[in-house]
């Protein structure tokens, strides 16, 4: 139980070993002195990182306490929930690249609300309006910045 | 010195100043109540804001977020039994117990007291020992400088929950602050091709999303510690007068809560739970009747609150005159300072006098406002809490998006933040500190500059370096942090078998 737990950890550390060493690699190819302090804090990086996948292997043994810290913080986290996160964060960015920020800052909060959050639609409605009022006044407004319209509104 | 504390105080009583000293305030007070929020993720979400503003009311507002945070962060432990921020957490053992006893009235007049009272000596001791540090910055070359960012690291990696994961994370930092063009060499480095990072990553889109989505990322996935329990309209909060007495009653707590949060406050990463902590026993330990702490002891509740607003005062030593940054929150206050064209480290000591009293006034003027204004407010402060945590995350990634786009008008940036936000969200799900990297990135241009400079000036040879004397004192407290954890461990082992 505790060892098929551990795996997200482990996984980890290893991808951190394998970035870092890709890092190093890289920081060879560059000439004089823009590679000399790269390829120090690579080595060291790597170094750290392959350490880290040490302790992970032996805490999978279940020799360390790291196994019951482990174990307690990966508890009630769904991996399902994640992604569902992340997949709202990413329909965001898609939304603001195609229509900018002033169509996606409504559409997202409604969405987000009425999908995510299951509010009605009248307090959906009334906060994305909120919310893109904010925007609008604070950062178009007072601020004067000129926000990207997306590529699809470009002119 | 004195000219440019007046000065600092007529800049900051102009009317458009005064209300960018308001408006953080507000914040301030709003992100402390909210628990899971805290000063980090408000200094991230009003960084954008600051843009078109001078250095010093940009100042101004991060001081008025920082002098009123831990205050707010008060008003939910003692209510609900919920700190707002962490250092909050102790004065739950007594203002809890407090409120249940009707006398929470009693316990927000006394903690509100306290945290200002604490804030303003923090801020004193911090106008006293700014010469101190200035003259001891003087004596720092190269060699200095570069341990002096490597202590850094070590002393807040040391600190972190993990240490080999924070100087993972350090080492990670370091290599972002690496993406771009090199000034010194030439090169355009782990640009991937990208054109986007050929200038090298922004400090800002990073910051946003390590605190600002990476916190809402987190809210979503955990549900939150938004208040979801509690009942607000039975809570009495009449009685503050008498809680404000209460304090006075008890000035040398105060003053013990005050001295301790300053003094912890110095050492980078140690921060303001282990001051508010440190302060309730040593409080606890020193009263000859103890029977009533954690049952409602009102000094239980004015010891912490003491020490975590003093705490600012002190963790801006090693902030201001080392460019070493105390705590995340600090961590993010440099990248402030960054933005606004000055660079984190000794020379922002000895060039922008004027600036740094203008930051010591403001958050002497937000501990003090954000008292007011919580004692006159706190019952319907309190509602804050009850926001709905899906309302909250749409709207807050949203303005942080903004936010990071505002910078330099780049949706490059808005992608950037994005990223760090899912990498800050893993980073904590994984227990990999995100404070180890926000510092490497900071002082990762300082620590390569004065590598250079060093083994320029040494030729090579780092065994030179030895005959500098700032280099070894630095280099003996880099490791006394990195064997800290090991050392705390042995001595707690030995205690044990003592036991």
């Amino acid at each position: 139980m505790i060892s098929r737990r551990l795996k997200p950890g482990l996984i980890v550390a290893v991808l951190v070993t394998v970035f870092a060493a890709l890092l190093l690699i890289t920081a060879y190819s560059y000439q004089g002195i823009s590679g000399t302090f790269p390829q120090l804090v690579g080595w060291i990086f790597l170094g750290l990182a392959l350490l880290e996948v040490g302790v992970q292997v032996f805490a999978a043994r279940g020799h360390t306490q790291t196994a019951k810290h482990r174990d307690s913080e990966t508890e009630g986290v769904s991996l399902r929930k994640e992604l569902k996160a992340f997949g709202w964060l990413g329909i965001l960015l898609l939304s603001l690249y195609l229509i900018g920020f002033m169509l996606s800052t409504p559409l997202y909060v409604f969405a987000f609300l009425r999908l995510s959050g299951q509010r009605s639609l009248a307090m959906s409605a009334a906060i994305s309006v909120g919310a893109t009022a904010f925007v609008y006044i604070v950062f178009v407004q007072l601020l004067e910045y000129k926000l990207f319209p997306g590529i699809l509104l470009m002119g | 010195m004195f000219d440019s504390v007046f000065t600092a105080a007529e800049y900051l009583t102009d009317g458009m100043n005064l209300l960018f000293l308001m408006l953080g305030v507000v914040v301030g007070i709003i992100f402390g109540i909210i628990p899971g929020l805290g000063g980090a993720t408000a200094i991230a979400l009003l960084l954008p804001l600051t843009f078109g503003m001078q250095a010093e009311q940009a100042i101004t507002l991060m001081g008025g977020v920082m002098g009123a945070v831990t205050i707010g962060g008060s008003i939910t432990a003692i209510l609900l039994n919920t700190p707002g921020t962490a250092p909050n957490a102790a004065t739950c053992f007594d203002g809890y117990p407090l409120t249940r006893q009707g006398k929470a009235g009693m316990a927000i007049g006394a903690a509100v007291t306290a945290s200002s009272i604490g804030g303003v000596i923090g801020a004193f001791i911090l106008i006293l020992l700014l010469p101190v540090a200035k003259n001891i910055i003087l004596y720092f070359g190269p060699p200095a400088y570069f341990m002096l960012a490597v202590l850094g690291l070590t002393a807040l990696t040391a600190a972190s929950s993990n240490l080999l994961r924070g100087l993972v994370g350090a080492c990670l930092g370091l290599f972002i602050g690496f993406v771009g063009y090199d000034d010194m060499g030439g090169a355009t480095r782990y640009a991937a091709g990208v054109d986007y990072l050929w200038d090298g990553l922004s400090i800002v889109p990073v910051l946003i999303g390590l605190f600002a989505i990476a916190e809402m990322l987190k809210l979503y996935v955990m549900g939150g510690s938004i208040a979801k329990t509690g009942e607000t309209g039975n809570l009495g909060v009449s009685g503050t007068l008498e809680g404000i007495k209460a304090a006075f009653r008890h000035f040398k707590v105060i003053l013990s809560g005050s001295a301790i949060g300053a003094v912890i406050g110095t050492v980078p990463g140690v921060g303001g739970t282990v001051a508010s902590f440190l302060s309730y026993s040593f409080t606890l330990q020193t009263s000859k009747d103890k029977q009533n702490f954690g049952k409602g002891d009102i000094r239980g509740v004015i010891a912490p609150e003491a020490s975590n607003n003093a705490k600012d005062g002190g963790s801006l030593i090693p902030t201001l005159a080392f460019g070493i940054p105390g705590s995340a929150e600090m961590a993010l206050f440099l990248g402030v300072l960054i933005l606004h064209g000055m660079d984190p480290g000794p020379m922002l000591l000895l060039e922008r006098e004027f600036t740094i009293f203008v930051l010591i006034l403001a958050l002497l003027a937000a501990t003090l406002v954000s008292g007011v204004i919580v004692l006159l407010t706190a019952r319907y402060l309190i509602k804050v809490t009850f926001i709905d945590s899906a309302i909250l995350i749409p709207s807050v990634i949203v303005v942080s998006l903004v936010g990071a786009y505002a910078l330099h008008n780049s949706i490059g940036d808005v992608f950037a933040a994005a990223f760090f936000g899912v990498l800050g969200y893993l980073m904590h799900r994984f227990d990999y500190p995100r404070i180890t990297l926000v510092i490497a990135l900071v002082l990762g241009g300082l620590m390569e500059r004065n590598y250079f400079q060093t083994s320029l000036m040494y030729r090579g040879d780092w065994s030179k370096a030895f005959g500098d004397t700032p280099f070894v004192i630095l280099l003996v407290l880099a490791v006394l942090a990195l064997l800290m954890p090991v050392i705390s461990s042995v001595i707690k082992r030995k205690t044990r078998q003592s036991v």
